[in-house]
């Protein structure tokens, strides 16, 4: 079966083309972010449309002939990213980005926060969707008003190209607004602005005269089917190959700690984020603070390629000449959960250089990786890479090296575009083979010299990590 | 006489400048020649001092092109510093400077009489160099290539006590250095005629001073509730006080004002501090942007700190960093951290003496740094008056030149009159009270 698949990441939107023996390509294209404010991250609605078009379009023109054959496509989804919509799905307000923090005030519309976590396994905090969705509604009344939808990326352009409104189980049990039951949380007025919650394997009808574009748009055949896929980290589990003891570590521009769990509820470790898994059970989550965001920071203000910097990194020897990073660019996250705390570089002196910080960063990622594991999945055996970090070996060996875990990668690393084929599978009952699909095709075990290294060197990191933190302590 | 030009010379950490003034202390010409400052690793700091100090101060007075020759000519110096030469008077070894790890002891952090900085080098130079001609500081390197006499003024020699006796060099501490009397530079009081500037048809040499020193009679922070600022490579902060009371952590040393004291000292967080945070930064754009409220913070230590931590070893923090930081505000921060700096000196003395802060007198090469004067200002919620020649230790020097061909006589408390105030920048309201709160998580980074 030829597919198409469609991940609506934060910062691109990826088109690939799988046939039965994988991926044949891949396309990207990029979505700006806007910052109008500190701690406010927004993007124009109509790109997450447009970036379809485009990724398609490339894709289109580079395998006429296989796109020509796509009979299914399937969607990986951002999560917590929405924006309002009018019956005509027409945008009536910026898209609001999961990592922008207005929400602070609004939180005090859902109670207490531990019963909050515990009903719908997310944390209550000022980027919560479910209180930036009240931010609009005590911010922008009048956009509230006159918003039919309260849709994430996916879910408009699945929409636009079906007529048919609706968001996937991962999705919506992100959102704050659900209890993991599946019931709602919030007040009608919200909840009347939202799409029907359905399985990620659920075929979407096509609703005729109903829709505004159609796969056409897309220049796919008529008669395919549209599957509706779902979010990113449940895509990503699924896409690596992850279980109970082989956690997944996706380094993004956030990282994550993703650990798939069979449940029940009450057996979920209480500290970490839970959502629902694409195709089965629970998915347990640790967020990290900017990992690929820190890099990129660092980027810009020092005006250095990617490459460069990653090339000064690896030169650097381990721990940096002393520089120590914590990485809390959009404040401490997982295992913290402080966000008040920022980013701190500690130990420059007048040798330190940005080979130093970026070092750094990559380290101190490392090390909040190592804390989450001990509270989410002490049991690991091994720890399966993600994201587009899986292709940096200096990650893998201070991953690898801080952990004491060997690391499994697989071949393709854009692992959320790998699930989203193994959900269309699910839904078409034409389940395919991961080995056949994503290969394993490297194991990189630590190095001891260097594990010990950094288990010696991890006490610096905490007492700093615990100093930085002590500054903002509420 | 009336047109008649004197010449100084100041041998900073990174250039030598010269300034020709004439008697009312206008600046008729000025020069600067750059020198590298090495750092070869973490806990070194020298210049390469034939470069220097030797043919620096030489090429610093050529450039000033003066139609007819000086009158006299003065050299001052950072101290310490100390280089072993050859029979030609040319450095040998590494020139050491303050703050170098070769010249630390248990005294480090005492003020530069008190430290043994200058010992400690002395110990590590003359076994590199042991039949050198001479160990000598920069001031005696300059002096011998401008005029063939190795002088040094008393002044700078008080930075090599016990060893300088204040009247003399003492044999007894020499002697187990391994360091004969003769090999270090002849002694003469400060302003004192000491020979002829390429022959004996030319200038004077007048023997100078510290730098500090030089820097502060032609500055005109003479009263109580001013304070001198130089923002060079080194940051020095000093409150005039009429107490000579200790200030916890602080030097009090007397002022060149008649009764009055300095209390303060100096920081790394000058010139080589920020532009060591602000050097791998890319250059800010008209798209750039920072907001008062949104600064991350330094602690300013990468190469440790003097007055108050005297701690050599201590390393830089930078904390609060969020993604919407960019590169106008990493500068500001790195400015604002000198003046973090600046302002706990003023509060140490004022704490401990009772004297209000009213202005600050800037002066150096950093007072025509915009951002920093700015952020000093802010830092600090006083005026800062930067003085007119930024080039304060040049100046006073050739100041310190006239008086050694006797035509003044107050003596160097006549330089006041040299003084020139420059522009005045005033705090910016909508950044007092941010800075004021990124103040106290300074305070904390720095414990």
């Amino acid at each position: 079966m030829t597919v198409l698949t469609l991940d609506l990441g934060t910062s691109a939107t990826k088109a690939a083309l799988w046939d039965d023996a994988g991926l044949v390509a891949i396309t990207r294209r990029e979505i700006a972010t806007a910052h109008p404010q500190p701690g406010r991250a927004e993007q124009d609605p109509e790109d997450w449309w447009l970036s379809v078009v485009d990724a398609c379009a490339e894709l289109r023109r580079t395998e006429p002939r296989r796109y020509a054959q796509v009979e299914a496509v399937g969607f990986s989804a951002a999560r917590e990213t929405f924006a309002p919509f009018d019956a005509d799905l027409r945008a009536i307000g910026p898209g609001i980005l999961w990592s922008d923090q207005r929400g602070a005030a609004a939180v005090l519309h859902f109670g207490d926060p531990d019963e909050f976590r515990a009903r719908t396994g997310v944390v209550l905090n000022a980027a919560c969707c479910a209180a930036k969705i009240a931010w609009v509604s005590d911010h922008k009344p009048e956009t509230f008003e006159a918003a039919r939808w309260l849709l994430a990326p996916r879910d408009l352009v699945v929409a636009r190209l079906t007529g048919e409104v609706l968001t996937d189980e991962t999705l919506a049990s992100r959102t704050g607004l659900y209890g993991l039951d599946g019931e709602i949380g919030v007040a009608e007025t919200i909840a009347a602005k939202l799409p029907v919650v359905t399985p990620a394997a659920t075929l979407v009808p096509f609703r005729h005269g109903k829709t505004i574009y159609g796969p056409d748009d897309l220049g796919l055949p008529a008669g395919v089917v549209v599957v509706l896929g779902g979010g990113d980290r449940a895509c990503e589990v699924l896409g690596t190959g992850a279980g109970n003891h082989v956690p997944m570590v996706s380094w993004g521009t956030t990282t994550n700690v993703s650990v798939p769990h069979p449940g029940p509820r009450a057996e979920l470790p209480a500290i970490a984020t839970v959502s629902l898994g694409a195709l089965e059970g629970f998915v347990v989550e640790a967020g990290l603070s900017a990992s690929g965001a820190a890099l990129e920071w660092l980027e810009r203000i020092t005006g250095r390629p990617a490459e460069v910097l990653l090339t000064e990194a690896a030169a650097s020897p381990p721990g940096a000449n002393g520089v120590l990073a914590l990485p809390w660019l959009h404040g401490a996250r997982a295992p913290w959960w402080q966000p008040d705390a920022h980013a701190a570089f500690a130990g420059l002196t007048g040798a330190s250089g940005p080979g130093e910080l970026a070092r750094a960063v990559i380290e101190s990622v490392a090390y909040d990786v190592a804390r989450c594991l001990e509270l989410v999945a002490p049991d690991a055996t091994e720890l399966v890479v993600a994201g587009g970090g899986a292709k940096n070996q200096l990650w893998r060996d201070v991953l690898a090296a801080t952990t004491g875990r060997p690391l499994v990668r697989r071949a393709v690393d854009d692992a959320a575009s790998v699930g989203a084929r193994v959900i269309v599978g699910a839904a078409t009952g034409v389940p395919v083979d991961l080995a056949v699909l994503n290969p394993v095709v490297a194991r990189d075990l630590p190095d001891p010299d260097l594990a010990e290294r950094y288990q010696a060197a991890r006490q610096d990191s905490d007492a700093l990590a615990r100093a930085v933190l002590d500054l903002t302590a509420p | 006489m009336s047109n008649e030009v004197t010449v100084g010379i100041d041998i900073g950490t990174s250039s030598v400048k010269a300034v020709a003034a004439d008697a009312d202390g206008n600046v008729v010409a000025s020069s600067r020649v750059p020198h590298e400052i090495q750092i070869p690793a973490a806990d070194r700091f020298q210049h390469d001092a034939e470069r220097a100090w030797r043919d620096g101060p030489v090429a610093a007075l050529a450039a000033l092109q003066l139609e007819s020759s000086p009158a006299a000519v003065s050299v001052a110096a950072m101290v310490p510093s100390l280089t072993a030469v050859d029979e030609a008077g040319i450095p040998r070894t590494p020139g050491l400077l303050y703050g170098d790890g070769r010249g630390r002891s248990d005294a480090s952090g005492a003020n530069p009489v008190e430290s043994k900085e200058l010992i400690q080098f002395l110990r590590w130079t003359q076994p590199q160099y042991p039949d050198a001609f001479g160990y000598w500081p920069a001031t005696a390197v300059a002096n011998h290539a401008l005029s063939g006499e190795a002088v040094l003024d008393s002044s700078t020699a008080s930075t090599a006590y016990p060893l300088f006796d204040w009247t003399s060099w003492d044999p007894e501490v020499a002697g187990p250095l391994g360091v004969r009397i003769e090999q270090l530079p002849r002694l003469v009081p400060t302003a004192w005629e000491c020979g002829r500037v390429g022959g004996a048809d030319g200038p004077v040499l007048a023997s100078g001073c510290i730098d500090a020193l030089a820097d502060q009679i032609v500055a005109g922070a003479d009263n109580d509730g001013d304070v001198l600022v130089l923002l060079g490579t080194t940051l020095i902060v000093n409150s005039v006080t009429t107490s000579h009371d200790p200030v916890e952590g602080y030097w009090v040393i007397p002022h060149t004002a008649k009764d009055k004291f300095l209390a303060g000292g100096p920081s790394n967080a000058g010139g080589l501090f920020v532009n060591w945070a602000t050097a791998s930064l890319r250059d800010a754009t008209p798209d750039d942007h920072v907001r008062p409220g949104h600064v991350p913070v330094w602690a300013p230590y990468p190469r440790g700190e003097r007055v108050p931590l005297h701690d050599p070893d201590r390393r830089a923090v930078l904390a609060d960093l969020d993604l919407t930081d960019g590169v106008v505000a990493l500068r500001r921060a790195a400015f604002e951290a000198s003046g973090f700096v600046a302002r706990r000196t003023i509060d140490a003395a004022r704490a401990a003496h009772g004297v209000t802060p009213r202005r600050i007198i800037a002066t150096g090469g950093g007072t025509r740094v915009d951002e920093w004067v700015q952020a000093l200002a802010d830092c600090t919620g006083l005026p800062v008056e930067c003085t007119a020649v930024p080039e304060g230790a040049a100046l006073g020097s050739a100041f310190l030149a006239r008086c050694a061909l006797g035509r003044e006589a107050d003596g160097m408390r006549g330089a006041a009159r040299w003084a020139r105030p420059g522009r005045t920048v005033e705090p910016d309201p909508a950044w007092v009270e941010p800075v004021a709160s990124r103040y106290q998580r300074f305070l904390e980074l720095s414990t």
